[in-house]
């Protein structure tokens, strides 16, 4: 080995010396032949060609003899990318097409990639975060559900297979004070053990003890009232309102107007849970009516999710003996990391395959522009191989070439993905955990690189398969070109095509039924006119507005100030906004009078809102009235119900001045006055349940919490009147503020948006999924178009001479046309049959976006197809118009 | 020409050993030296030699040296080293064995 790095090195680093031996040495040889035969009787002439004969070609030798010394390699590299540079200037079009195809595949790849690792991949910032799991009911559809305090608690103290067991009682916005302007800012409420648990050490002071305490979160009649007297903030809330100040652990500030000492800060990055920006203690609920904990557990080292699940299913179990109760409770644990990522991990994969059949078309491209240039040079090849290049050697230059262009593809791919990544983020539903974290880091950049490489092989296979079989004699034959003009090599391309329409028509169809199903979810009726409609959250603190009443005469004060303000034709508020996510969302049973039990199987949306609501929004009323100043806590109690819940209850017959129950702690009967439209109160893709209204000025003292959380709700006169730009509905949001000030100057309001942006939010998931599948898929399509076009243009430029030939013979230049066409569109044709095939059988994965649209949709599986043939057809049209430019004498001459 | 016989491959590097190995020589003495100890039997493709030497050069089996021919011109010359005497020997241990089993098996006229 020593001894052959040594000669190696020697070589190249005399590589002059190496060249000038080397010939030396040659001609020493041939000279003393000439003489030998000179000596031999042979004429010096005669003696020069024979030796010369004898010898063969001293290049051919040369290049072999600087093969067995291996000195060639570093030379190579340098030529050979100096050559394929030379190679890309020659032919700009082709390597421009070829680079813009990996940039933009590259860089659509890489960012998905980045997306995809970002949100799924990338291990939870927390220690030893496979340990960490959520713990809950399972209920029918198999989601994890909330937990009672008391089996919260004998599972912290009895489950033997995990290390910590905490929970959180709820994530809720809530003001916090402690400098010039109120702070509204997300707190989540959980139990001391919480931090242990997650793993997180406080950057500043400690967490909780066990001693400090929360706000209960339901005032039931048993419970204790209890105020903050602890919380933790987390590091940007720290930075914003406190200036980063090293002395804050200890200082007082107001939370929902309860005083209590900071005690700690966590370090920058930890918001757990639901993107929490501080922290209070939890107060866990001793009773068995009232689920709302979200367990976060530790397992301990070895512990698998199922066996602490066991567990805490039989203490549940014993709990559930004492009390009695019916039906038999599952417990599930999972995995934190996968109950994060949820739903998101089947649609990321879903995009990162179809990402994947872009790379794939690609690719492809890419091969079949390679390998009609390939083919366009036969006879550079056949000549560099007279001239003694090896056909290793040839097979690497045409290497070197691929890598080169995937190289300088993928820096460019690179650059895109950065771009890409960033509109990704922008349209991006805000739910997608993590999204806010994800860049184009290390293992994109591995990604990436990877791509490239194996890019650069697999289309450098196709040509070089080619060029290995190049022949020198064939090709250096005058006309030799024409003779064997690989037949074997154009069907390699017509196969390759085939396989980008195939590949291109299943993301066009997955398109299109995406894009049908988002135009339906765009056309469906929310049952309210969201027009010039502004609405604006606030959250009352239970300090300063401790009882319903209070809470009511607040919003009476709020809503007779809202209506004057110029330009607000009308002003209500609802408990529950609807599309958003603010407020109070909540459903249950309810009961008819006469009837002893709870209706079965009705669970309706349960709201407060005030008579102005349903005029602002715009939603009919079709019975009765809406509430209004005869309906105050002393009169008597009613309720407003939706078309679909008097329907459900009553049939036909009249609800007015039926009598309903509604379930609440501390409710007695009341009366409908009347029936209004069904709206859809959560997604504009699922149907509109059941919903009944009570007035927010007759919400019981025990329900205070259903109008603690309440949205506003203005319509404006912007849209008629045409008085000038200042009549927007966004105009409304400064008086908006201004007259919730004059009224309390501490409450923050919250989530000022205009009501047509909430509907547009709340369909962002589709749109967002609708655009980039769609993008993807032109792209796939117009990445075919393009290979299609390649191949049939240089099929057109290659038989030049064929199509003179036969022009010269008598065929029509229609006939030549039309066998141009045919032969174009062959692969088209092919590919698009087992691309409708493919489609049939993968669509089914599309079936959780789809909204009204059947995911075989016949429409989308008819006109798709259609829609690639025709633009397939005009790849073919444009070259078979070159046709008509040959002439057939100057066909026939060229040679 | 049709007395000569075209060399089987990997034989032209055993040829070369053996030539050297009788004594410093250029690259056409080489030529001359396994014609002469053939008794021309053997046909060598000149340029096919070079490459052979370079290759043997590389792998440590002959070293080569810069001097001056029987007519006065430089040339250079190849000479066996250590590791290529031995090689020389296996080698050659290694073609009488094959080549007299081949003879064995070519000579058998009839299996009893």
């Amino acid at each position: 080995m020593w001894v052959r790095l040594r000669s190696l090195w020697k070589a190249i680093r005399h590589r002059t010396q190496f060249e000038h031996d080397l010939d030396d040495e040659l001609r020493f040889h041939l000279e003393q032949r000439v003489d030998d035969l000179v000596r031999g009787g042979l004429s010096r002439d005669d003696a020069q060609r024979r030796a010369r004969l004898e010898f063969g070609n001293p290049a051919v030798w040369q290049e072999r003899c600087r093969d067995s010394k291996r000195v060639t390699l570093v030379d190579d590299l340098h030529h050979d990318v100096r050559y394929a540079l030379r190679g890309m200037r020659r032919e700009p079009s082709l390597s421009i097409g070829i680079i813009a195809t990996l940039t933009l595949s590259i860089g659509a790849t890489t960012a998905l990639f980045s997306v995809v690792n970002g949100v799924l991949l990338r291990p939870l910032p927390y220690p030893d975060p496979d340990r960490l799991v959520v713990m809950g009911y399972q209920n029918r559809t198999g989601r994890l559900v909330s937990v009672f305090g008391p089996d919260y608690v004998t599972w912290r103290d009895r489950c033997t297979s995990c290390e910590h067991v905490s929970a959180s009682s709820a994530t809720s916005p809530a003001n916090i004070a402690g400098g010039s302007e109120p702070e509204r800012a997300i707190v989540a409420h959980v139990t001391p053990n919480f931090f242990v648990t997650m793993g997180v050490n406080p950057l500043l002071g400690r967490t909780f003890l066990p001693h400090e305490t929360g706000r209960t979160f339901l005032a039931g009649s048993n419970a204790v009232a209890t105020s903050v007297t602890a919380i933790v903030l987390g590091h940007a809330i720290w930075q914003r309102r406190f200036g980063g100040d090293p002395q804050i652990v200890g200082r007082m500030v107001t939370i929902d107007g309860d005083h209590c000492p900071v005690v700690g800060v966590m370090p920058a990055g930890f918001a757990f849970p639901n993107a929490a920006e501080a922290w209070i203690p939890a107060t866990v609920n001793s009773r068995r009516d009232n689920a709302f904990l979200q367990i976060y557990a530790r397992l301990k080292p070895g512990a698998r999710p199922e066996q602490a699940a066991a567990e805490a299913q039989l203490e549940s179990r014993r709990l559930d003996g004492s009390a009695g109760d019916g039906d038999p409770t599952i417990v599930r644990a999972r995995p934190l990391h996968e109950f994060l990522v949820g739903d998101y991990r089947s649609s990321l994969l879903i995009f990162l395959g179809a990402i994947g059949f872009v790379l794939l078309i690609a690719c492809a491209n890419v091969a079949n522009l390679q390998l009609a240039r390939a083919s366009a040079r036969p006879r550079e090849f056949a000549i560099r191989a007279s001239l003694g290049a090896g056909r290793r050697r040839l097979a690497k230059q045409l290497l070197t070439e691929n890598v080169l262009l995937s190289v300088i593809g993928s820096l460019l791919g690179l650059a895109t993905a950065v771009v890409l990544l960033r509109a990704f983020v922008s349209l991006a539903p805000a739910d997608i955990p993590r999204l806010s974290t994800i860049s184009v880091d290390g293992p994109a950049l591995a990604f990436t690189l990877l791509l490239s490489v194996v890019c650069g092989v697999l289309f450098g296979f196709a040509p070089m398969v080619h060029a290995s079989k190049a022949d020198p004699i064939g090709w250096l034959q005058p006309g030799g070109q024409r003779i064997t003009a690989g037949a074997a090599a154009r069907r390699m391309r017509m196969g390759l095509v085939a396989v980008e329409v195939a590949l291109a028509l299943v993301l066009l169809i997955g398109g299109g039924l995406l894009l049908k199903s988002f135009v339906r979810l765009q056309r469906t009726q929310t049952g309210f006119d969201a027009s010039s409609v502004l609405t604006a959250s606030i959250t009352l603190p239970a300090a300063t507005y401790p009882t319903s009443a209070q809470a009511g005469a607040f919003y009476d004060r709020a809503l007779a100030g809202l209506s004057a303000i110029p330009g607000v034709e009308a002003a209500g508020v609802i408990s529950a906004p609807p599309l958003g996510r603010t407020g109070v969302r909540i459903s249950g049973s309810l009961r008819v009078d006469g009837e002893t039990n709870d209706r079965p199987g009705v669970i309706a949306r349960k709201m407060a809102a005030s008579g102005g609501y349903f005029r602002a929004l715009g939603i009919p009323v079709r019975q009765g009235r809406v509430f209004d100043e005869r309906d105050t806590a002393a009169s008597t109690k009613v309720i407003i119900i939706s078309e679909s819940l008097a329907r459900t209850l009553w049939g036909s017959d009249n609800p007015l001045g039926k009598r309903i129950n509604i379930g609440f702690r501390g409710e007695t009967w009341r009366e409908v006055v009347g029936v209004v439209g069904d709206i859809r109160h959560d997604m504009l893709a699922s149907s509109s349940p059941p919903a009944f209204y009570i007035p927010h000025t007759q919400v019981a003292e025990s329900t205070r919490w259903l109008v603690g959380d309440m949205g506003f709700v203005l319509r404006t006169t912007s849209r008629s009147e045409g008085a000038g730009p200042s009549r927007r509905p966004e105009s409304a949001a400064a008086p908006l503020r201004t007259t919730l000030a004059n009224i309390d100057g501490a409450l923050p309001v919250h989530t000022v948006a205009l009501m047509t942006d909430i509907v547009s939010r709340n369909i962002a998931g589709s749109r967002f999924y609708t655009i980039l599948l769609g993008s993807f898929s032109v792209l796939a399509a117009l990445l075919s178009a393009a290979g299609i076009y390649g191949v049939v243009a240089y099929s057109v430029g290659q038989r030049t001479h064929e199509i003179g030939l036969r022009m010269a013979l008598g065929a029509t230049l229609g006939a030549v046309r039309r066998q141009v066409l045919r032969e174009g569109m062959i692969p088209v044709v092919m590919g698009s049959l087992a691309g409708l095939g493919g489609a049939w059988l993968v669509t089914d994965l599309l079936t959780r976006f789809m909204y009204q649209v059947s995911v075989r949709d016949p429409w989308t599986f008819a006109v798709v197809p259609v829609g690639l043939a025709a633009i397939a057809l005009l790849a073919c049209a444009i070259p078979a118009r070159r046709t008509a430019r040959i002439d057939p004498i100057a066909a026939l001459r060229d040679e | 020409m049709s007395t000569q016989a075209g060399l089987l491959p990997g034989t032209l590097d055993l040829l070369i050993l053996k030539a050297v190995s009788l004594g410093e020589l250029h690259g056409y003495g080489v030529l001359l030296r396994i014609q002469q100890i053939s008794n021309n039997a053997l046909l060598v493709e000149q340029g096919a030699l070079y490459p052979a030497l370079y290759r043997l050069e590389h792998q440590g089996l002959l070293e080569t040296e810069w001097g001056t021919s029987e007519n006065n011109r430089r040339a250079k010359y190849y000479r066996l080293t250590t590791a290529g005497r031995r090689r020389l020997r296996e080698e050659t241990e290694g073609w009488s064995r094959l080549s007299g089993a081949i003879e064995a098996a070519l000579r058998t006229k009839s299996v009893s």
